[in-house]
Formats: structure tokens, C-alpha cells, sequence
């Protein structure tokens, strides 16, 4: 096992980097083997994963590094807060593997999907190991290329036209974040992530160009976070299909920024630089601000998909404003949150996807009277949409207890104020369509039915991903004090973290 | 007491630790058990049984949760399951006027809640990230914390001028879901506030006053606009927003008398009176909802003048023993701009016997359309509750003294005689006043078009949205770039 040890980074993304290329050589038919592959390469990519969290847990830090770049090697480091992305991604990407096969049954093209999928993952969880800058940018770039073919995939006008949008905005926050990598390079070069920061030695030679390397840092990986001004790709992104969204929303693409926001403020600059650099102030406001826009924006937006895209804008943010506040709490409430904003955000679009694959259902309109039709789908939407307004004993509430617990302690209690006027829009575009969903009688009929399933209300692979989702959900909430939760798995980040001194 | 902060969050714990507790959960539970009884028999026939019982299960375990709990934690997810799960009470009958008031009911309760949410996180970073009942009765109180208490424990509690869902929710639920909404749920809101509010606090002191002289408005206010409306659960439901209104009385008596007479008495006695109030209102409730449909015999009109008198404070009743424990609590109270609050309390009664003698007279006219006699089990749930009504004062030791008191002869002549003056009054005024007081009550429609405006706010079809453009890099090149702007449609 000890042996084993200090390569566990780089198995656990090839762990489903393998398998993705031999993937893209299969044919079209071999759907067995595929799945096989598919799911051989999460089962082993879970072995490893708990591997490396037995020994984070005890203290271990596992490194494995490369040459690269004069000054900044290729660094997979496996601590704490890397782990808490990595066992994410990991489950999540379980559960939407196998939501994926029964969703695109019998659909074209599916070599190709699953090739881009499993590399898509590997990007997320090496962006997740990455021990320094340098190493962080490769795969951040590396999940844009990856997510591009996803999006697309349907290869219709819509899609194609969200996909540029896509690129464009993520290859312009690219292009944003080299800067600022290159110029933190060139002032320090790129040592590994320390916890504290290591840029406190040059805040008093090099104020400005800190202060210009993070906003560059800051608006590379904002685009991804969708934070304000650069938010526009995500809500036409959603025209993806379902497990794609799915993942792009609670993992993938929209975390990768939030995780880079959290690594960039704790670990490369640090709490004391921020705080002597100025800059936390701007970077809370924006936040706030992106929160409440997002979900205001929600309130209009009659497509599902759409709705939780915008939904997806406001509650990372919450994440962004966890770390921008500083305080040791508010960076439980942050970190616990991209774990939480996860699983709910991916319960959600699952349902969503049922409703449009078993009855054609795109529009919240067409929703009435649904909780009958499927009332398992509907029950996981319900659960889902109450976490998100921060309901106990679902898991956000925890959430959104740490941060407001968070605001209170560095006394920015308006903050408080935020949450509460967030979660009165999220509970005004939730409600109103679980409301549709059990209590109003179905008017039309369904758009588009499909008999899926002779027993179950849809495909079983359809219906076990948001049920288990779901599941986590109550129990991340309702179990938070015990040992294996999320919460006291960030309370030990933010340990290690806030006590370098 | 449970200790579960191992497995749910710092500090969690269940149990009935104190003697309010241990009362208020015993005639909340008794209530539940009443008004589950009346269900078997009312609901037989719905065909949307299954989710009835869910939800009453639902709003159970809350109610009984948020009784129990040792933390704030606790108590906010016991609070907020009972909340939610009430919506789906209110809405039950799927009436036009279930679905307004349902959407009043869910837009004030979510309200509600998020402001008990940050009132909760302020008081916990008061107390330094501890949330158990216990370390935080010792936190001093701010100014802030306290008025987002009042607001969202307010909401549920329903004393003026938070009563708004109150009279619109009560008439449409299934009437035993009303019997529990008014007997336990709203109770939730003043049970909060003592759990909350830690009785010797300086800054909560400053506010005594004002609390009182608010839980007299509201007594006030209830009884009077019972008096503008004709349907009996109305009625009802705005005597409940004054009852509320006397609970807040009290309770605001029991804090400025924490540090004199011996805390736990004072607070018995709020639960005396919670007590008392839940059964007689509850058995009114379930009563209101017999009369719609069926022909009542001599039991079931004993029983509702039983509840009603009792309501009425006449001697020998449980009302009479908790009015004079109110009389002699608040004795003490100090209101601004006024001296002497015994005279109020006596107006108060008049005005509280009126609105029950208009009950009881809109209750007797809905009977004329019906036939059927009441279903046995219906009368036995009501006769439970009856039977405790009367029970209550004697029974127990710490009534007794209050009952016995009230039958000295001037005390006696105190609570007699406003049931007569409002019986002679109803009898041979009200019928001068009846139409101008029915269109005031015409007013409180207001209510629904602030909600629907509402509504239209956040379920918006339309938004302003700034416009966004892309740019056209051929056009660019050749016509300039105004021609290669073009608006994004998204």
C-alpha cells in the first residue's frame, strides 16, 4: 500500500483517462464493452480515491511531481481541500455515468460521447490534484477543450451556437488566467500551493502587480465561476443534453472556477495578503451582486433547464463569497457549499432530464400535475429545489447556516441580509413549481411520452441517479456532525488551512 | 435528554427539560390526538385522503419536534416542517379560496422563516458558535435580533399586525386542520419567543412595555373584527389573532416578573392558558366544521357553549382561572401613556364575549340547512376536548388556586358581568351595527391583491434585461461598427 502511495494522484486520473481513449477507438455497437469500461473506470477511480483519503485523513500528504516548465514542475498534490473535489467529482461522476447510459440509449454518436466524458472527469479531477499554478492552468485548459465536444454534441444550430459562445468566453477567461499565472511566474516563479499563501514576502515591494495578477486570476477563473459580467455562456450552455449539464453545472466546468477562486485566495496569495492587498472588498460586492442577479434573473425564465442555469450563477457565487469574506467560518460555509450546491444543483438537472426524456416536458408550464405521473422524479426535484432555498434538513441549509454564521463573524452582518433576500427569490422561482408539480391537475397532455419502463415511472438508470442524490442530500444534511460528512471534512480543511501560523 | 450533537450538529439535542416544555407539549399532543380522531371521520370520504394524512403527519412531527428541541437547530427544523407542510393543509380543498390563501399563507411563511433564520445566526455568533438552549439564555440580547424575532416568530404566532394569513387560512383548511393550526401551530410563535428570548435580559426589558401595550392592541383588534364578519371559522380565526394577542400579554408578564415572583409559576401559567385555549378553540374549530354539514343535538350545542363560555371566562371555567391569573400577573405590567391595565382587561373581555356570542348566533343560522346528525366520532373528538376544558381548572393544583379565586364574590361579579352586558348587547345593539361592521370586514380583502401583486412580481413573464451584443467581424471589415453590432437574442 505504501508503495503505492505517492502515485495514487496520477492513478486516479488515469484512471478514467485510459479508459475515455480506448473508448473514442470502440465502435458504435459495442455498447457492452463500453459500458464495462465505463464502469470499471469509476469503481477503480473510487478505490483509489478512498486510498488517498485514508491517508489525507491520517495526514499523509501524498505529492508526485514532473519536470515541466524551469521553475514550476508538473505537481500532483493530494491534501485536503484537492481531496474534497476529487471525492465529488468522483461519486458524482458515478452517478452521472450511469445516468448517462440510460439517457442517450439508442442515441448516435456515443463512442464519442463517453471518450469526451471520462476525459472531461479526468480534466476535473487534475485540476482538482494540481500542487501548483502552473499545473492548475494545463488542466483548466484541458477541461475547456474537453467540455467543448459535450456541449456541442447535439450538433444542432442551438447547440452550436451556445458552443462558440462557450469557447469563446472560457478560451478569452483562459487566456486571462495564463496572464496572471505568467505574471506571478515571473515575479516568484510557481512553488507549490502552501497553505497561508506565498506571495506575503513581495506585498509590500509589489502591491500593483499583485493587484493586477489577481484580478487576472480572478476573472480567468470568474468566467468559469460565472460571476457577473462574465456569466453570459452559461444559461445557453444548458441546451447540452442532461447528464452533460448536470455535470458542467455541480462538477465540472462551474466549480473548477469556484475550487481555482478558493485556491487562488488560500493558497497562493493567502488570507493576510488579500486582506493587506485590498482586494477581498470588490470581490465580496461582486459576489453579492452576482447572487442576487442570478436568481432574479431566475424568476423569468420559463424553461427548466434555463431556470436552474441561472439558479447555478447565484449559488456558486455564495462559494465566491464564503472565501472573499476571509473568515474561518465563512470558509467552512464556502467549502462545504461547493459540495452541497453539487449535489442538489445535479439532483435538479436529473429531474429535469426525466421530465424532458420520459414526457417530452422542456417548459415549466407543462409541468402540472407531474407528482402524479412520477412522483419519485418529482420527490428528488422537491427535495433538491428545498435545498437550494436552504430548507433543513436538506444540505443546504447547513450551507447557508456557516456562511451567515461566517458573515457574523468578520461583521459584515448585511451579508446575513443577502442570504435572506436570496433565499425569498430562490423559494419564489422553486416553489411555484413544486407547487405545479403536486397540487394542480394536468391540463394537456404530455408533449412527448415515452414507455420506458414497465414498471418504474422512466428508465431505472434514469430514476436511480437523482434518487440517490437525493438521498445524499437529506443525509449531508440531516448527519452533519459525523465524521464522514462533508461538514466536519471541511472543518478539517479549514484547520489545516487557517493554522499555519 | 437525547443528546445527538454526535451525529447532527453541535449542540443537538431532544428533550423535555423544562416544566414549559413538559405542559406545552402535553396539551399540543392531546389536541393532535383530538383533532386526528374528528379526521377519520371527516376525511372518510376525500378522495385525496392519502395526501391529508402525510401532511398531518408532516405538520405532527414538526410541531411536536420544535417542542422538544434542546438547540435552535432543533427547534428551526421542526419549525420549518411544520410550516411548509401547513401549506399543503391550507390548500387542501383545491378551492379558489384554498389557493389564495394558500399562496398568502406560503409568501408570509417563507418570510417568516428566513427572518427567524437570520435572527438564529446572529444569536448564534452572539454566543460564539454555540447553539444550545442552554449557553444561549446567558447571551445578552441586541436590538436587531429581538425585532427579527418578533417578525418571524410573529408571522406564525399571528398577533396584529402579522395576523394577515390568519383569518384568510383558518376558513378554508379542513376543519381539523384549523383546530391544529390555531390550537398548536400558531402557538409555535410564542413558545419560540420564550425559547428565544432569555427572560432577565436587559435590552428585551426596554421592549416590555411595548409588547404589552402590542398584545392588547391585538386582543382588541381580534375581537372587534370577528364582529365584521358571518362565516363561524372567520370568526374564529380572528378570535384566535386576539387570543394571541393575551398570550403575548402574558408572556411579556412572565418576563417582567422573572426576577420578582418565581419564574416557573408565571410560566405554568402561560401554559394554562395555551392549554386552555387550545382545547376550547380547537373543539370549536372541529364544532364549526360539524355545523357546515350536519344537524347538531342537544350534546353537541352543550358542548359548544361549554367551549364558548370557557372561552367567555365564566366563573367555574378555565377561562376563569387563567383570566384572573392574567389579571393578577399583569398587574404589575407598567404600559406607556396608560396606569391602570385592569379596566382594559375588562373591555377586553366584553369585546372577546361579543365576538363569541356572534359564533355561537352565525353557528345556530348555518344549522337550518342541514339534516344529517353528527357522526359519533366526531362528537367523541369533540367531547375529549370538552371534557378537558372542564377538567383543566380543577385538576390541576396550580388552576385550583386561580379557580377558587375567581369564585370570591367581586371577582366573581367581574367575570360575570361582561358575558351578560355582551349577551344582552348582541342580543338587542348588534343587529344596528351588523351591515357598516360586514362592509368593513369587506375591506380586508386588500390582503389578496397585495398578494397576487406579489406574485406578479416574482413570477414575472418578462424581465428588463439589458441588451447584449455580438459583434459581426466580417461586417466589421466592411460596413463599420454600427452595421456589425448585432443584438443577441438569448
Amino acid at each position: 500500500m505504501t508503495a503505492l502511495l505517492p502515485y495514487l494522484p496520477i492513478l486516479i486520473i488515469l484512471s478514467s483517462l485510459l479508459p475515455g481513449l480506448i473508448i473514442f477507438s470502440l465502435k458504435e455497437t459495442q455498447i457492452k464493452l463500453r459500458t464495462w469500461l465505463n464502469m470499471l473506470g469509476v469503481t477503480v477511480k473510487l478505490i483509489f480515491v478512498w486510498l488517498m483519503w485514508r491517508a489525507v485523513k491520517a495526514g499523509q500528504e501524498v505529492t508526485f511531481s514532473l519536470p515541466f516548465l524551469p521553475g514550476a514542475d508538473l505537481v500532483l498534490h493530494g491534501d485536503a481541500l484537492s481531496l474534497l473535489f476529487v471525492i465529488l467529482s468522483s461519486i458524482l461522476w458515478l452517478a452521472t455515468t450511469i445516468y448517462a447510459i440510460g439517457y442517450l440509449e439508442g442515441s448516435p454518436l456515443r463512442s464519442r460521447f463517453f471518450g469526451y466524458f471520462s476525459l472531461c472527469v479526468s480534466a476535473t479531477v487534475g485540476l482538482a490534484l494540481s500542487g501548483n499554478l502552473v499545473t492548475f492552468l494545463l488542466f483548466y485548459e484541458l477541461l475547456t477543450l474537453a467540455t467543448f465536444p459535450l456541449v456541442v454534441h447535439r450538433g444542432t444550430a442551438q447547440s452550436l451556437a451556445a458552443a462558440k459562445r462557450y469557447l469563446g468566453y472560457t478560451l478569452g477567461g483562459g487566456v486571462l488566467l495564463m496572464f496572471g499565472v505568467a505574471l506571478l511566474h515571473m515575479l516568484t516563479q510557481s512553488p507549490d500551493f502552501t497553505p497561508g499563501g506565498y506571495l506575503l514576502p513581495l506585498v509590500a515591494s509589489d502591491r500593483a502587480l499583485l493587484q493586477l495578477a489577481f484580478v487576472l486570476l480572478i476573472a480567468g477563473l470568474g468566467v468559469k465561476a460565472a460571476l457577473l459580467p462574465l456569466h453570459g455562456w452559461l444559461p445557453q450552455a444548458m441546451v447540452a443534453p442532461a447528464p452533460v449539464s448536470a455535470l458542467l453545472h455541480a462538477v465540472a466546468v462551474v466549480k473548477a472556477g469556484a475550487f481555482g477562486i478558493i485556491r487562488v485566495v488560500y493558497d497562493v496569495f493567502g488570507v493576510q495578503s488579500i486582506q493587506q492587498l485590498n482586494v477581498a472588498t470588490p470581490l465580496m460586492l461582486l459576489a453579492a451582486l452576482t447572487i442576487l442577479y442570478g436568481s432574479w434573473r431566475a424568476l423569468a425564465q420559463q424553461d427548466i433547464k434555463k431556470r436552474l442555469a441561472y439558479s447555478t450563477i447565484s449559488q456558486v457565487s455564495y462559494v465566491t463569497l464564503g472565501v472573499a469574506m476571509l473568515g474561518p467560518l465563512a470558509a467552512v460555509g464556502a467549502l462545504v457549499h461547493l459540495v452541497h450546491q453539487g449535489v442538489m444543483k445535479i439532483t435538479l438537472f436529473f429531474c429535469a432530464g426525466n421530465y424532458a426524456e420520459t414526457l417530452g416536458i422542456h417548459d415549466i408550464r407543462e409541468l402540472n400535475g407531474v407528482g402524479k405521473r412520477m412522483p419519485l422524479t418529482s420527490l428528488a426535484f422537491t427535495v433538491g429545489a428545498l435545498g437550494m432555498i436552504g430548507i433543513p434538513p436538506t444540505a443546504g441549509f447547513i450551507s447557508k447556516w456557516y456562511l451567515g454564521l461566517g458573515a457574523a463573524e468578520v461583521d459584515q452582518g448585511w451579508l446575513i441580509g443577502v442570504f435572506v433576500l436570496s433565499g425569498l427569490l430562490n423559494a419564489a422561482y422553486f416553489l411555484p413549481v413544486v407547487y405545479r408539480i403536486w397540487f394542480t391537475q394536468q391540463r394537456l397532455p404530455w408533449p412527448h411520452p415515452q414507455q420506458l419502463s414497465k414498471k418504474l415511472e422512466t428508465h431505472w438508470m434514469l430514476l436511480s441517479p437523482p434518487l440517490f442524490t437525493m438521498l445524499l442530500v437529506l443525509l449531508m444534511g440531516l448527519f452533519a456532525s459525523t465524521d464522514i460528512s462533508p461538514l466536519s471534512w471541511s472543518e478539517l480543511i479549514v484547520e489545516r488551512e487557517f493554522s499555519y501560523d | 435528554m437525547i443528546d445527538l450533537s454526535q451525529l447532527l450538529w453541535p449542540g443537538a439535542g431532544l428533550g423535555l427539560t423544562s416544566t414549559l416544555q413538559q405542559g406545552w407539549f402535553a396539551f399540543t399532543l392531546l389536541l393532535w390526538l383530538a383533532a386526528a380522531l374528528y379526521s377519520l371521520s371527516s376525511q372518510r370520504a376525500d378522495r385525496q385522503q392519502a395526501r391529508y394524512w402525510l401532511f398531518m403527519g408532516l405538520c405532527f412531527s414538526g410541531n411536536l419536534l420544535l417542542i422538544a428541541a434542546q438547540d435552535a437547530l432543533s427547534f428551526y427544523l421542526g419549525f420549518s416542517l411544520m410550516s411548509l407542510a401547513a401549506t399543503a393543509l391550507v390548500l387542501h380543498t383545491g378551492s379558489k379560496a384554498a389557493k389564495r390563501a394558500g399562496r398568502l399563507y406560503l409568501q408570509l411563511a417563507v418570510l417568516g422563516e428566513l427572518l427567524l433564520f437570520s435572527a438564529l445566526v446572529l444569536r448564534a455568533a452572539a454566543a460564539g458558535g454555540q447553539y444550545d438552549w442552554q449557553s444561549w439564555q446567558a447571551v445578552e440580547l441586541d436590538h436587531l435580533t429581538i425585532s427579527l424575532f418578533l417578525l418571524g416568530l410573529g408571522l406564525k404566532a399571528g398577533f396584529f399586525p402579522l395576523h394577515l394569513w390568519l383569518p384568510q387560512a383558518h376558513p378554508v383548511a379542513p376543519a381539523p386542520a384549523s383546530a391544529v393550526l390555531s390550537g398548536a401551530m400558531i402557538k409555535a410563535g410564542i413558545f419560540g419567543l420564550w425559547f428565544f428570548l432569555p427572560a432577565g435580559d436587559a435590552t428585551l426589558q426596554l421592549w416590555l412595555p411595548y409588547l404589552a401595550l402590542l398584545g392588547l392592541v391585538s386582543a382588541y383588534f381580534g375581537a372587534i373584527a370577528a364582529l365584521c364578519h358571518t362565516a363561524p371559522k372567520t370568526i374564529l380565526a380572528y378570535s384566535s389573532v386576539s387570543q394571541m394577542g393575551y398570550l403575548l400579554l402574558l408572556l411579556t408578564a412572565s418576563w417582567q416578573l422573572a426576577s420578582s415572583t418565581p419564574y416557573t409559576v408565571t410560566l405554568l401559567l402561560l401554559v394554562a392558558y395555551a392549554a386552555h385555549h387550545a382545547f376550547a378553540k380547537g373543539a370549536l374549530f372541529l364544532l364549526a366544521g360539524s355545523a357546515a354539514k350536519y344537524r347538531f343535538a342537544i350534546f353537541d350545542k352543550a358542548c359548544a357553549l361549554i367551549a364558548a363560555l370557557s372561552m367567555m371566562a365564566l366563573p367555574f371555567s378555565s377561562g376563569a382561572a387563567v383570566k384572573t391569573a392574567l389579571k393578577t400577573l399583569t398587574a404589575e405590567l407598567r404600559l406607556p401613556y396608560l396606569q391602570s391595565i385592569s379596566w382594559l382587561l375588562s373591555l377586553g373581555a366584553l369585546l372577546s364575549a361579543l365576538a363569541l356570542w356572534h359564533f355561537l348566533s352565525q353557528l345556530w343560522q348555518q344549522q337550518q340547512l342541514a339534516h344529517h346528525r353528527v357522526p359519533v366520532l366526531q362528537q367523541v373528538a369533540v367531547a375529549l376536548l370538552a371534557i378537558l376544558l372542564i377538567l383543566l381548572p380543577w385538576a390541576w393544583p396550580l388552576l385550583q388556586y386561580y379557580s377558587l379565586h375567581a369564585l370570591t364574590s367581586y371577582a366573581w361579579l367581574g367575570l360575570i358581568t361582561p358575558v351578560l352586558l355582551a349577551l344582552l348587547g348582541y342580543r338587542y345593539l348588534f343587529a344596528i351595527v351588523a351591515l357598516p361592521l360586514q362592509r368593513i370586514g369587506q375591506g380586508s380583502r386588500w390582503v389578496f391583491r397585495l398578494s397576487l401583486w406579489l406574485k406578479r412580481r416574482y413570477q414575472p413573464i418578462r424581465q428588463l434585461t439589458l441588451p447584449a451584443f455580438s459583434v459581426n467581424w466580417r461586417a466589421l471589415r466592411q460596413q463599420g461598427w454600427y452595421k456589425a453590432l448585432r443584438r443577441f437574442k438569448g
